[in-house]
């Protein structure tokens, strides 16, 4: 496994709008390896989608370089880099079917019908659309289109795939199963991929590792895990709060235990219950916030019902405890 | 007797509200997601539906008068049927047939390939006086016609530097006339179309390994077709009924069939004026139907959108 298969250096990209000056892009260095499935993950608007149209040649770095397998590629056309990308819309040819929709590429690759043929079906089946190939992308289904915009992606066999929020415009229970779906297929290929969502559970479970974004700039870059545990390992260092200082309570959905209401605690009101299988997630009313509360292992504890007052309680050790205004300046 | 040129656009307004107005707007944006309409209230329904029907009665009206009129030996005096008025019609009326039919054939795909490559410069490319140019496009259509036809002749009737052949008399005055009049349709209905064409479809195409020419050619073209024969549909049925700017740069030598009715309006031969109607009205019927031909074959079912505004 090659160590620097792709690798970002210092890529800034400043959009110009007459006088003003916008840094979209920030000194953005990443590297990833061979197979690995990077996601950028960050609010909406801090430069997510700029990284990767700029590593797919729609945008040209202000500064900075891009280097694919050790070439450097910053200069070369969209057309001719080996990158391909499902667009957040997917972005689907509505003139064309399924078939004619992912065998594009290879069309224009001029591959011989054979070629042409035998890939196409193979990919259709990988997928999962065999039957569809003749529908036109205005009758198929949002998970369906997003399938035919991966396939004609991953037709064309890029070094890297490219994937802004492929998941956005699906439902919540289809987005679950889909992001799982995505992964296995990118492990069984084995494919370098890069991968832009602002939905952390979704970076969480599907990626090799997270690079956390901020107004342009690099935040955090980790493993799921190491996020998970430390969200900010530089906030959570070396912190002295001054008596009567706001700070933040970072509590994580599983991190709270249910219980009958018991007087003089955090109480709230059970708003909505959704069984997910193994887990049980309770959004609950506190005040005017609603809360996350995921339950594992739901059959083993005591079930509650929509509009019932219930005791939300902390377990100690999964709690971080960030200064305020710093969180608030991240936002 | 305008009322009789406005006819065929009216019936053709009407039948195209009513194909729209049974068909779902869908913008693409790669992500076709079937719309909805909204289900009327009935209090809303039931005036319109009748406003309507109330119309569309009133123009069948008028088409049936101007058929029954074009059969009758002396329009208002002698009812007798004959087939006499479309006779002589074709015999005085027939090169003004060929003339208005070879203009038209020519100003048209002028008119809708210039629209169309000016509405993608508009929307898809960045250059200086971008602006000017759109506004200065949607000119002629904003100036009365009368206005542009006093225009084009003080500026063509004779020699200068701008021009330097004198274009009055000839079938070019007409083709520019008919083609930057009717241009500003095309341009609008091409920029309606690309505007509703998400950018990252091409970029698709780009990033799958088409240069640019591929791209516009097998993405972007087929696309906007739609549009393009509605632009089409719009000059050609204008250019054979353009009368207002029209009227004061015919010749002698090339002369349109609208100028005709007038001619036997003038000649109090209502009959005959009836009949060359029916004639351009049929002509503009069959060369609808034959580019709604085509765009069925190109867009699948897309329905000619703002043929006739
Ligand atoms: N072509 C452009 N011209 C000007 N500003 C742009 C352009 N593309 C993106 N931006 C700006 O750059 C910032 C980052 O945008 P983007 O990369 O799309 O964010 P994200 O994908 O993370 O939501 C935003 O403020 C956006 O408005
Ligand atoms: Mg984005």
């Amino acid at each position: 496994m090659k160590q620097d298969y792709l690798v970002l250096e210092n890529l800034v990209k400043v959009f110009q709008s007459g006088k003003s000056a916008l840094r979209a892009v920030d000194n953005v260095s990443v590297k990833v390896k061979e197979g690995e499935l990077v996601t950028l993950l960050g609010p909406s608007g801090c430069g997510k989608t700029t990284t990767l149209r700029m590593i797919a040649g729609f945008e040209i770095p202000t500064s900075g370089k891009i280097f694919i397998e050790g070439k450097e590629v910053s200069m070369i056309p969209p057309n001719q880099r080996p990158t391909t990308m499902v667009f957040q819309n997917y972005a689907l040819f509505p003139h064309m079917t399924v078939f004619e929709n992912i065998s594009y590429g290879l069309r224009i690759r001029k591959e011989s019908a054979q070629n042409v043929k035998e890939k196409t079906e193979k990919i259709i089946n990988l997928v999962g659309l065999e039957g569809l190939s003749k529908r036109s992308p205005a009758h198929l289904s949002g998970g369906q289109q997003q399938r035919v915009s991966l396939a004609r992606s991953l037709i064309m066999e890029p070094k890297v795939l490219l994937l802004d929020e492929p998941l956005s415009n699906l439902d919540a229970k289809l987005r679950v199963s889909t992001r799982l779906e995505i992964r296995k297929l990118q492990q069984r290929i084995g494919i370098t991929s890069v991968y832009v969502t602002h939905d952390q559970e979704e970076a969480m479970t599907l990626s090799d590792r997270v690079v956390i974004m901020n107004a342009g700039k690099i935040q955090q870059v980790g493993t799921p895990q190491e996020i998970y545990a430390y969200p900010n390992n530089y906030a959570l260092h070396n912190i002295t709060f001054k008596e009567g200082e706001k700070i933040l309570l970072l509590v994580r959905p599983e991190a709270v235990d249910l219980k009958a209401k018991i007087p003089n605690s955090i109480i709230g009101i059970i708003q909505q219950i959704i069984y997910l299988g193994s887990h049980l997630v309770y959004e609950i009313k506190v005040d005017d916030n609603i809360f996350t509360v995921e339950i594992s292992n739901p059959l083993a504890q005591k079930s509650f019902t929509i509009g019932e007052e219930v005791s939300l309680c902390l377990k100690e050790n999964c709690l971080h405890v960030l200064p305020y205004e710093d969180i608030k300046k991240q936002e | 007797m305008a009322i009789l040129l406005l006819v065929p656009t009216l019936i053709a307004f009407f039948v195209q509200k009513y194909w729209v107005s049974r068909k779902s707007y869908v913008t693409v944006t790669g992500k076709p997601t079937g719309a909805s309409i909204k289900k009327l209230e009935w209090y809303i329904k039931v005036p319109v539906y009748s406003f309507c029907v109330f119309f569309t009665a009133v123009v069948f009206l008028f088409y049936g008068m101007i058929v029954y009129g074009s059969f009758q030996t002396l329009w208002g005096v002698d009812a007798t049927l004959t087939l006499h008025n479309y006779i002589e019609t074709f015999q005085v009326g027939k090169d003004y047939l060929i003339d208005s039919l070879t203009l038209a054939t020519i100003a048209t795909p002028i008119t809708g390939i210039l629209g169309m490559f000016l509405a993608f410069l508009v929307i898809r490319k960045k250059f200086i006086g971008k602006g000017l140019m759109e506004f200065v496009s949607m000119l002629t259509f904003a100036v009365p016609g009368t206005v542009v036809g006093i225009g084009y002749i003080l500026a063509f009737n004779v020699k200068s530097n701008l021009f330097p052949i004198v274009l009055t008399g000839t079938a070019w005055i007409i083709i520019t006339l008919l083609v930057f009049r009717n241009m500003p349709v095309g341009i609008r209905s091409g920029i309606a179309a690309l505007q509703q064409i998400d950018p990252s479809i091409e970029e698709a195409s780009t990033d799958l390994g088409a240069d640019s020419n591929t791209t516009f050619r097998r993405i972007t073209l087929p696309m906007i077709a739609p549009a393009f024969f509605s632009g089409l549909a719009y000059s050609f049925v204008k250019a054979m009924t353009a009368i207002s700017a029209v009227i004061f740069v015919v010749s002698g030598k090339w002369n349109l069939i609208t100028i005709a009715v007038l001619g036997f309006v003038d000649n109090a031969q209502y009959a005959q004026a009836a009949a060359m109607s029916l004639i351009l009205i049929s002509i503009v019927l069959v060369a609808l139907g034959i580019i709604q031909l085509i765009v069925n074959r190109i867009g699948k079912g897309t329905r000619l959108i703002n043929v006739i505004g």
